[in-house]
């Protein structure tokens, strides 16, 4: 099957989750056989802040469009993936990562099967696709509240716009006209079009059911063999347990102080751990909370051999939870907050806890519970890499979900 | 005898200087930056080596123009030439203050990447800040008022 994959926002080496979810989907088709070749908006090249997409290290065939600011608008952006997609003649078309000006590219190939992945809330938060206000889960989705979810994301951008020269994301915002009723409806028309749509979590899917009757949810994955099992640390006598938190833990709705709420509970009643948490806060070390800043690649799977377990306390809807399926691939049990893609990954009692996100009590008693029985933490360190490889291994999750999903999109 | 371009950048404490230093030598090769700071900013070492001078200005964050010591700074380094002045915020105070340096090219660099030419004489600042204002204001007009009284 010919596959074309369609981007908007593609970086590489990747910026993000998104970039990092397509390669490996890709790279899974390939060696499924498939004819897959990516299509990918690029920035201006004389942009200082992004680098150059090194296409050379993809190892699949690529089509760059190079847009600047101006020229990014609709008709322009569709009139140009047209010109080089079609003469590629692909059997299905796969919409990946983009903001409003999807729907619009979307609608310009509505004579193809088209499947399209979401990676995080983009159809339901224009203002920054995380559905997460006020330190919680926004309770408005744009597909339902068009005018709360407009406000909100002007009442967040007018600064920028009344200078009368945005960034890019506000300048599509207002290029692409996703504030007016058309663009509501031409939004949710595409949502209906797609032969699939793949989402991360069954919460995504909850709020896109109405709209298409064939939303699927598909997890990320991690290689394997990126990964190595080891076995617990064994402590000496006097020698300090380590909880780590890993990920992006200076981003408020991640929940580093949720973390550090339970790390004093716990401090009060035993000196026998210190908190790890991937921080460029250096100013909130204590004797029991260590920031260590960011790091490598190679040095986080250092750090999870370190550990004893791993939290991942967040208190947005996190789409998937990459940093989860790492610690448990790492043979450390997980202890997660119950939001998004996270509560679908860690599997209670089993490989890991799950705690009411926000609950500093709960994380420390489940943090408590773990560190007072080692072997039941090891076990489900055990269970948890199992769980990985039957499930969360990249190979895994290509085979078992997408030829049949991009067969049923072509029938 | 040629000396390397002299290239002024307006930063704060939350500037990542190393990568933009980088950056601007990779565009314009050889050159003396210099970066512009407040007097009460504090640059840390990676921050020092990445740049060729400090040089403080008068008033904190450049906040105050009517202090007569900033524009005193400004025209000391208007009486030296500068030859490119890279701006990182558009605030009509940096902009006048831009004015009054009055470098040979005025560029400002943007959060999201996108180098934008700036006019360099007051006249022009002022103008141009207007009518970009204008527009601004025409669409968070219609913006609002789409959202106000469209049928969705």
């Amino acid at each position: 099957m010919r596959i074309a994959f369609i981007d908007y926002v593609f970086s590489w080496p990747p910026l993000g989750g998104a970039p990092a979810d397509l390669y490996y989907t890709m790279k899974g088709l390939q060696a499924l056989g498939h004819d897959v070749h990516l299509f990918f908006a690029a920035h201006d090249p004389r942009n200082w802040l992004l680098s150059e997409v090194q296409v050379d290290t993809l190892g699949f065939p690529t089509t760059r469009l190079d847009f600047s600011l101006d020229t990014f608008q609709p008709a322009r952006v569709a009139e140009d993936f047209r010109r080089v997609v079609e003469p590629w003649k692909p059997d299905v078309i796969f919409q990946c990562f983009g903001f409003f000006i999807k729907p619009w590219i979307t609608k310009a190939f509505q004579d193809y099967p088209q499947v399209c992945r979401y990676y995080a809330y983009e159809p339901f938060c224009p203002r920054d696709y995380r559905l997460y206000r006020n330190y919680a889960t926004c309770p408005y989705n744009f597909l339902k509240t068009p005018q709360e979810c407009l406000r909100c994301t002007t009442n967040t951008f007018w600064r920028v716009i009344r200078t009368g020269r945005p960034t890019i994301y506000v300048s599509e915002y207002e290029d692409t006209r996703a504030y007016t009723p058309e663009y509501h409806e031409l939004l949710i028309e595409t949502l209906g079009m797609y032969r699939a749509i793949i989402v991360y979590n069954r919460f995504t899917k909850s709020m896109l059911d109405p709209y298409n009757p064939n939303v699927h949810v598909i997890g990320g994955g991690v290689h394997v063999s990126d990964f190595a099992f080891s076995p617990m640390p064994t402590r000496a006598a006097g020698e300090k347990k380590v909880v780590l938190m890993s990920g992006r833990a200076d981003d408020f709705s991640k929940g580093m102080h949720t973390m550090k709420a339970a790390g004093k509970i716990l401090s009060r009643e035993r000196d026998d751990f210190e908190i790890r948490v991937t921080s460029m806060q250096t100013n909130l070390e204590t004797d029991w909370f260590k920031p260590i800043g960011w790091h490598n690649h190679d040095a986080v799977v250092q750090f999870y051999h370190e550990s004893d377990l791993c939290v991942v306390p967040s208190e947005w809807e996190e789409p998937f939870g990459l940093v989860a399926v790492e610690a448990m691939a790492s043979g450390r049990p997980a202890i997660v907050s119950d939001v998004g893609g996270l509560q679908d990954i860690v599997v209670h009692s089993e490989t890991g806890l799950i705690f009411k996100r926000g609950e500093s009590a709960q994380l420390a008693d489940c943090v408590r519970q773990l560190l007072d029985d080692p072997k039941r933490a090891a076990a489900m360190g055990r269970a948890g890499r199992a769980r990985v490889e039957q499930e969360y291994d990249w190979d895994t999750v290509i085979r078992r979900h997408y030829p049949g999903i991009l067969e049923e999109a072509v029938r | 005898m040629n000396h390397p371009p002299r290239v002024h950048l307006f930063c704060n404490v939350g500037v990542d200087l190393p990568k933009l230093s980088s950056v601007l030598r990779a565009q314009h090769g050889e050159i003396y930056l210099v970066a512009l700071v407040g007097r009460d900013c504090k640059p840390k070492e990676k921050d020092r080596a990445a740049v060729d001078e400090f040089r403080r200005l008068a008033a904190r964050r450049f906040g105050l123009l009517s202090v007569p010591l900033l524009i005193w700074s400004a025209l000391q380094l208007r009486r030296e030439g500068v030859d490119t002045l890279v701006m990182l915020f558009d605030s009509l105070k940096l902009r006048v203050l831009a004015a009054i340096i009055h470098p040979a090219r005025c560029v400002w660099w943007r959060a999201d990447g996108y180098n934008l030419p700036l006019p360099a004489s007051l006249s022009g600042t002022l103008a141009e800040f207007a009518r970009f204002r204008l527009r601004g204001f025409r669409n968070l007009v219609r913006i609002y008022s789409t959202i106000r009284f469209g049928k969705y």
